[in-house]
């Protein structure tokens, strides 16, 4: 299993006041899938999110991702885990200010240890994935949301994870661009079969699930039938661009 | 440890205006710091190299009262370790409102003024002087010096008339180290003071140094109402006299330096919080803490390395200028002034430690959080 949650609780307290945000929740997930997370505000989408990105300790329950548990990880423990299992998208500012797109890319893939002339070697290919190869050298002030947002998930695919994560990646950007960032999700999905899972307010991401799970009152709902998958994309071009990528990993030993 | 460099380089560029303040401020406390030692030093070793010249001997045995008889001074020149005994009588005086020192020793001896004779020439006879420049007198003139009552037994004028004009001991850059030296033969002032056989300070010199503390000993020993010195313990007094004012130097060096930490602080908490974002964004994709921690040490480390040198460089410079500023002013201040390794690790270690104090504890603060709490704040 990419991820296993065995009977997932989180509850906040406030003194004597306590919040269940995640009640019991079990899920397990293959590799290669993409989940989406969808419910209203306070379902607790977010915290299970975190808990499975490891940003958050569950109260009590199992997570075990790639078959670690991960629950069990020192805090330092888990910033290495993260560093090379998992690649995490925020809604908003995902990208480093002070330095440029490739940079922004190669940076945890030079905290992983690659020489930083082929850490961005591979951050333009990737750069190129996302359709930014022109933006390379451009800081995140330069881009428009959408460019940032794509620069974020090359970003976010730079250590080649086989998890990735994306909070409401396309609630901060235009239809145009969010159609964008859709299209590239599931093109990476589909060529680099990353499990994905993403958190999201937009039925329209459905589009490129293979399983939606709803989520209310900390507890997760899941649909009989498998959402159809109906996204229409460049698949060729990506490929393409996918080849090169798979030439320079064995390069880096990635 | 490339992507750590990357991250403070990024950093330090996108707020070099503010760093460089910072540095700024930081320098020049140590500039403060650096110009204060090297002045205090090179005054120490004037004062020291002076302090050898005007007390040319190994022991001095002294009384507030010329009480010593002159014997005394043959019974030391016998002993096997003495080389040279001489009595002399160093007393004080008042001349047009100033505080003389009025010296007598024997005429054989007085052409260890010559050294410092400006003109003139050295005393001959009974009646003639040679003086300290600070006194403002020609060879020529008359000096009319009222003696205290103590030493002479009532209110007494020595006229003396002045041969020669020597430099001014320690040059006459502490006022409070002026001498007002009036340089007179021995038998001449006992004779008109009317000590008699009588002196108030012999000076020994040995045949060998290693005699020093032992006779230094003994002196104490069979003198026990006389003050017995010897140039170490003279030396050991400057050394607190000059630790006194280190102190004071410190102090104001101090004050400037807590106020660069201050000064650092606020700004780096607000650095801090401005780049809590990126921290957590930075520990959500997997930056271990340790290394955000070592971006964050590597800029202060370049911070203090900057305010370092320029504090060196302008505190060293600086010291130079103020003293040539002040020989310009006719402010006799002609001090050796030397560069010395000490100094650039002085400036460097105080740089550092201003830096380290005003900046690590805001960000560690903030480097230690977990991703997820930086998130929760910043929503």
């Amino acid at each position: 299993m990419a991820v296993e949650l065995r009977n997932v609780s989180k509850i906040y307290s406030n003194g004597a006041a306590k919040t269940v945000a995640l009640d019991g929740v079990s899920l397990a997930v293959s590799p290669g899938e993409a989940v989406v997370l969808m419910g209203p505000s306070g379902s607790g989408k977010t915290t299970l999110l975190n808990i499975i990105a490891t940003l958050d300790r569950p109260t009590s329950g199992e997570v075990r991702i790639m078959d670690i548990d991960v629950t069990k990880l020192s805090e330092s423990q888990l910033e290495r885990f993260r560093l090379k299992n998992i690649g995490y998208l925020f809604q908003s500012y995902n990208l480093v200010p002070y330095l440029t797109a490739d940079q922004n890319v190669a940076l945890p893939l030079m905290a992983l240890g690659v020489k930083k002339e082929l850490a961005l070697l591979r951050a333009r290919v990737l750069l190129e994935l996302v359709g930014l190869e022109k933006a390379a050298r451009l800081y995140p002030h330069q881009m428009s949301g959408g460019m940032q947002q794509r620069a974020a998930i090359a970003r976010a695919l730079a250590t080649n994870p086989p998890l990735l994560i994306l909070d409401e990646p396309t609630s901060n950007i235009d239809l145009e661009n969010a159609s964008l960032v859709l299209g590239l999700i599931y093109v990476i999905n589909r060529l680099l079969k990353n499990t994905v899972f993403i958190a999201t307010h937009d039925p329209d991401v459905a589009r490129i699930a293979t399983r939606v799970v709803y989520m209310r009152g900390g507890r997760a709902y899941e649909t009989a039938e498998p959402p159809r998958r109906d996204f229409k994309v460049d698949m060729e071009r990506a490929a393409a661009v996918y080849e090169k990528l798979k030439h320079l990993d064995e390069l880096i030993g990635l | 440890m490339e992507h750590v460099f990357l991250i403070a380089a990024g950093d330090f560029k996108a707020r070099a205006v503010r760093y460089l303040l910072t540095a700024l401020a930081i320098g020049v406390g140590v500039a403060l710091l650096v110009a204060l030692v090297v002045v205090s030093d090179a005054t120490r070793e004037y004062v020291e190299q002076t302090l050898f010249k005007v007390y040319p001997a190994d022991i001095m045995i002294y009384s507030d009262s010329i009480n010593i008889p002159t014997y005394i001074v043959d019974v030391l020149r016998s002993n096997a370790a003495v080389e040279t005994a001489e009595g002399i009588v160093i007393t004080t005086g008042l001349y047009n409102g100033q505080v003389v020192s009025i010296v007598g020793i024997p005429l054989r001896n007085v052409d260890y003024f010559a050294v410092d004779l400006k003109e003139g020439r050295l005393p001959a006879s009974g009646g003639e002087a040679v003086v300290e420049e600070s006194l403002g007198v020609k060879p020529g003139d008359v000096l009319e010096v009222k003696m205290y009552s103590g030493v002479s037994g009532g209110e007494k004028t020595l006229r003396v008339q002045v041969v020669g004009v020597m430099r001014s001991f320690l040059r006459g850059f502490v006022g409070a180290f002026r001498l007002n030296l009036v340089v007179v033969p021995l038998d001449w002032l006992q004779e008109n003071t009317g000590t008699g056989p009588f002196v108030n300070a012999i000076l020994i010199t040995v045949r060998d140094k290693a005699y020093v503390k032992p006779l230094y000993r003994d002196l104490k020993e069979t003198y026990r109402e006389a003050q017995v010195y010897t140039q170490e313990t003279l030396l050991e007094t400057v050394t607190q006299v000059f630790n006194a004012l280190n102190t004071v130097f410190s102090v104001i060096s101090g004050a400037a330096l807590v106020t660069a930490a201050i000064t650092t602080f606020a700004v780096m908490s607000i650095t801090a919080r401005e780049r809590l974002r990126e921290f957590g964004l930075l520990k959500a994709m997997g930056i271990p803490s340790r290394d955000i921690l070592l971006s964050v040490a590597a800029e202060v480390v370049l911070i203090a390395t900057v305010a370092g040198v320029a504090g060196i460089v302008v505190g060293f410079f600086g010291a130079n200028a103020v003293k040539e500023m002040l020989i310009g002013m006719g402010i006799n201040f002609d001090v050796p002034i030397t560069f010395r390794p000490q100094y650039a690790a002085l400036g460097l270690a105080t740089s550092l430690l201003v830096a380290v104090v005003g900046t690590v504890s805001p960000l560690y603060r903030v480097a230690r959080l977990r991703p997820l709490e930086i998130i929760q704040l910043w929503r």
